[in-house]
């Protein structure tokens, strides 16, 4: 068999000097490939958006059952590049100005009581308890010639839907009160149940596809009545995703994560109060891609391709008209190494400053902005077989590769320098 | 598969798993919206017993909750003698008795024993179900007659007052009783911590559901805090105190303009908070130290009167001189203390005195208080006649509305066919005295839960009609609500509430 393919493929071996030549130029260094579509994105971080805290988030509120309708808009035109630099979306193969547009809704149903109080319970008995639940809907869309560009690798540029579901409980600790300093602490695990819509040849996704197990602690403190100091540590361990999207564009390994986040609200009456906040999110160690496929659709490719990709949008000409006109390259394919690669992490620092309307008792209406201020998202250097007949793999390509920078894509990759709005609505059933 | 990293889950999300896991969502939302349940449904269906604060002794027939219709749990009666007057704490709303067991600690160590230091869960104790003072009256008058009772008969402690610490919604709830019940000499003192007695601002007159009692009871400027206010803040044989926070931002529920709301006129008001620099919150205000101990040293003030038989109490005797009639007190040594401008009388805010002559026409509101003993009598109301007495009749009643269902508070008008009898009702089911609430014509009676309304007037000279009864049924929901929860205990109760639906007037 291997010999076969050998002898098909020997009368175009001829062919294979020039490209190796051609693809070993000084452009090797500048991914000319133009297959890195830097296409984002999906809901950056859609955990750390699940999990920023808001005023009271972990202080010891009435035992009763809340429901929470979570809003949250944004449209990416900017994000992280592997170094921290701020990249438009899309480039430099298409222009700037398209954008991943996405909203999450997300539904929270809260509980809090004490199933264990007036009994015997060590610990429990005087401990309140809570369950959470998060649901999410999404939708998911990439604009313009973002989406046309996702269409060369037939891949889907967006996706709407159902999203992970989060089921989370924990126990609260004792109120400490120092004069006019009270706090409380929180533990708690949450579980990320991959349920989500999830489809392979998608540029986004709702769901993930990997599962999460979140342990966390978080503190509660409050100041003269007015100051309130919200916080968490939680460190995400995350699953393998065997069935990477987007042409292997999502790791296959995700790394863990650790989470800081901290807000401090301000009580102005009993019906207003301001918040600002810092979000933190960091991977600890690097996300792993072994199934990387990613490719264009339509192959083989003109040399045009080639020449139009690199000297129109990086802006100077790397490939002489000679070698775009060149006749030993009236054709070629690509085809990529699957792996292993391996980025460097991702790392998302946020603020965020909100304003809180509380109605009566039992509703809250708040909105809030959320604004990157630091982030490094994911890259990683692929290797790209180069041949000239198909199947274009290792023996076919003779080994002629050649390098590209491709940006990983969805939460566990990219994170987006674009801000975000967030309205929510939170009720607290029973109050009067 | 791991590689090089091991990971928690390793669950490659197969289309059966995502099956599977779509399943556990469903699933965990069931199990998700069960532990919402009321606490009293959700252990029992999973075959396990509701815990209770289940310290009272054996031997003690647990009074039953007017709420639930349940044996009230809670604590007291665990030994060490009586020699002080015993206390009962009333706890707040949806929680339970066991609410007090850090302030019983520090009464333990200031020297009260369990014998003399009482709790009992009179509510729901969940937060589904708000409580109502009003649709609780009888609790508290249930858990001082058992506690009186059960002193009287296993300890041999006559024990005719206790001392009575309410918080929260347990402060209005007790005033409400005292004032109900006529029972103000059953209560040597009264200490209020926290108590919503000029509203809370987390009640509003509009509120919707299952709690619409309660905050039909204590939105600021309700007319149920207005009636129970009315007439003296302090009145009877009762000493009071009133504990909050007094800061506008310690205890939530009080903020500015409110952080005076707990104080009663004519009480020992204690604002601890502004007064001492803290910071207690609502909770935990009576669970601290110092907050405790001013309660206890407040307690400690005055005579002890475990031990003096009830008989011995003073009464007010009217007596009919060559002068007139006159009201004085019938023990040697005990006072008067008498009003006639249609308020009540009270120990802080009205003049002693030995006896007062009565003028024709004028009504009296008086009690007996004996000074060395402390023991006092339930309040009486003497009204002399203006010219001739008349003869034969008793005077009759009407109330309008007659009861009903209804969705909306009611403003209940009583009205009597002698012009100058004056009338008397309580909403609490309880029998009626001339002590009890005094009607105010200009004053409808406000009506704001499901209750039993009974009036009587009574004419110069002290004859009175017969009793009239009605009952009013406010806030559906309450009702469908406790019908609800009731079932679990009596599943032949129908399921849905089937009351007339009528407009408020």
């Amino acid at each position: 068999m291997i010999s076969d393919l050998f002898r098909r493929t020997r009368p175009r071996r001829r062919v294979v000097p020039k490209l190796r030549r051609l693809l070993r130029s000084r452009v090797r260094a500048r991914a000319w490939l133009a297959l890195a579509p830097a296409l984002l994105l999906a809901l950056p971080a859609q955990a750390g958006i699940v999990f920023t805290p808001h005023l009271s988030e972990y202080s010891r509120l009435p035992r009763a059952p809340f429901v929470e309708g979570t809003l949250i808009m944004t449209q990416i035109e900017e994000i992280y590049d592997r170094e921290g630099n701020e990249v438009p979306l899309g480039e430099p193969f298409v222009k700037a100005g398209d954008s991943t547009d996405a909203a999450l809704f997300l539904f929270k149903y809260l509980w809090i009581g004490n199933l264990f109080r007036d009994s015997d319970v060590p610990i429990l008995k005087t401990r309140d308890q809570f369950c959470r639940m998060i649901g999410v809907l999404g939708y998911q869309q990439n604009t313009g010639r973002i989406a046309a560009r996702t269409r060369l690798f037939g891949i889907r540029p967006g996706s709407n839907g159902l999203g992970d579901l989060f089921g989370l409980c924990g126990i609260y600790g004792h109120e400490h009160q120092w004069g006019p300093l009270k706090f409380n602490g929180l533990l708690a695990t949450t579980i990320k149940f991959p349920i989500g819509d999830y489809d392979q040849d998608a540029a986004l996704n709702i769901g993930t596809n990997y599962w999460s197990y979140i342990p966390q602690f978080a503190f509660h403190a409050e100041a003269f009545g007015r100051l309130y100091v919200d916080g968490t540590f939680a460190y995400q361990f995350n699953g393998d995703n065997d069935e990477p999207s987007f042409g292997g564009l999502t790791p296959t390994r995700i790394s863990n994560w650790r989470n800081l986040e901290i807000n401090f609200a301000w009580k102005f009456s009993e019906h207003w109060f301001a918040d600002i906040g810092y979000s933190f999110r960091e991977s600890v160690g690097r996300n792993g891609y072994d199934k990387l496929t990613v490719n264009f659709e339509d192959q083989p490719l003109a040399p045009e391709s080639a020449c139009n990709n690199t000297n129109n949008n990086l802006g100077v000409e790397v490939l002489t008209p000679e070698v775009c006109r060149n006749p030993v390259t009236q054709q070629f394919y690509l085809s990529p190494k699957p792996g292993p690669y391996e980025d460097r992490g991702i790392e998302g620092h946020m603020l965020t400053a909100g304003i809180y309307y509380v109605y009566r008792t039992s509703s809250v209406l708040q909105l809030r902005v959320a604004q990157p201020i630091r982030g490094r998202g994911s890259q990683i250097d692929a290797e790209y077989y180069v041949c000239a007949i198909e199947p274009c793999n290792e023996q076919t390509s003779g080994g002629v590769t050649t390098p590209t920078t491709l940006f990983g894509v969805q939460e566990a990759a990219a994170v987006s320098a674009s801000p975000y709005l967030e309205l929510r609505f939170v009720h607290l059933w029973w109050a009067p | 598969m791991s590689r090089g990293r091991p990971t928690p889950f390793q669950v490659p999300v197969k289309a059966s798993v995502k099956v599977v896991g779509k399943s556990l969502w469903l699933l965990g939302l069931v199990a998700l919206l069960g532990a919402c349940a009321p606490r009293e449904r959700l252990l029992p269906a999973l075959g396990l017993e509701v815990p209770r604060v289940d310290e009272l002794p054996q031997d003690f027939e647990a009074p039953l909750s007017a709420q639930t219709g349940q044996p009230m749990d809670g604590f007291g009666g665990g030994g060490g003698g009586v020699e002080r007057t015993p206390v009962i704490f009333v706890h707040g709303n949806t929680v339970s008795a066991g609410f007090w067991k850090p302030t019983r600690e520090h009464f333990e160590d200031a020297g009260y024993s369990q014998d003399e230091l009482w709790a009992f869960s009179w509510g729901w104790n969940n937060a589904r179900y708000l409580d109502s003072a009003d649709l609780s009256v009888q609790s508290v008058q249930r858990m001082v007659d058992a506690v009186q009772g059960y002193l009287r008969e296993q300890r041999g402690v006559a024990a005719p007052q206790v001392d009575i610490i309410g918080h929260s919604l347990g402060v209005t709830l007790v005033r409400q009783w005292m004032k109900q019940a006529n029972a103000w000499h059953r209560v040597r003192r009264f200490i209020g911590v926290a108590g919503a007695n000029d509203g809370v601002w987390t009640a509003w007159a509009d509120t919707r559901g299952q709690q619409r009692p309660v905050a039909w009871e204590l939105y600021p400027g309700s007319p149920w805090l207005a009636q129970l206010n009315r007439g003296n803040e302090v009145p009877g044989g009762t000493r009071y105190m009133t504990l909050y926070d007094g800061s506008g931002w310690g205890d939530v529920l009080f903020p500015y303009p409110l952080e005076d709301s707990s104080a009663l006129e004519g009480a020992d008001n204690l604002a601890w908070n502004r007064e001492h620099g803290d910071w207690y919150g609502h909770l935990n205000l009576p669970w601290e130290e110092g907050p405790a101990q001013a309660m206890i040293d407040w307690l400690r003030e005055g005579p002890q009167v475990p031990e003096v038989d009830p008989a011995d109490a003073p009464d007010v005797a009217l007596e009919d001189g060559a002068e007139g009639p006159r009201l004085h007190a019938d023990q040697e040594g005990a006072q008067i203390y008498c009003r006639d401008d249609g308020s009540d009388p009270g120990l802080a805010n009205t003049e002693p005195r030995a006896a007062l002559p009565m003028q024709p026409g004028r009504l009296y509101s008086c009690f007996a208080h004996d000074p060395q003993t402390g023991l006092a009598s339930p309040l009486h109301r003497h009204k002399a006649w203006q010219g001739e007495p008349a003869q034969g009749q008793r005077p009759t009643l009407t109330i309008e509305p007659a009861g009903g269902a209804f969705e909306q508070p009611q403003r209940v008008r009583l009205r009597s066919d002698d012009p100058e009898a004056f009338i008397v009702y309580n909403t609490a089911g309880l029998p009626l005295s001339t002590g009890s609430p005094l009607y105010d014509p200009e004053q409808p009676i406000f009506v704001a839960a499901p209750l039993r309304l009974t009036a009587m007037a009574v004419s110069p000279g002290g004859q009175t009609s017969e009793p009239v009864t009605v009952d009013f049924d406010i806030s559906l929901e309450l009702v469908e609500a406790t019908r609800t929860l009731q079932r679990q205990f009596d599943p032949s109760r129908p399921l849905r509430y089937a009351g007339d639906r009528k407009q408020g007037n």
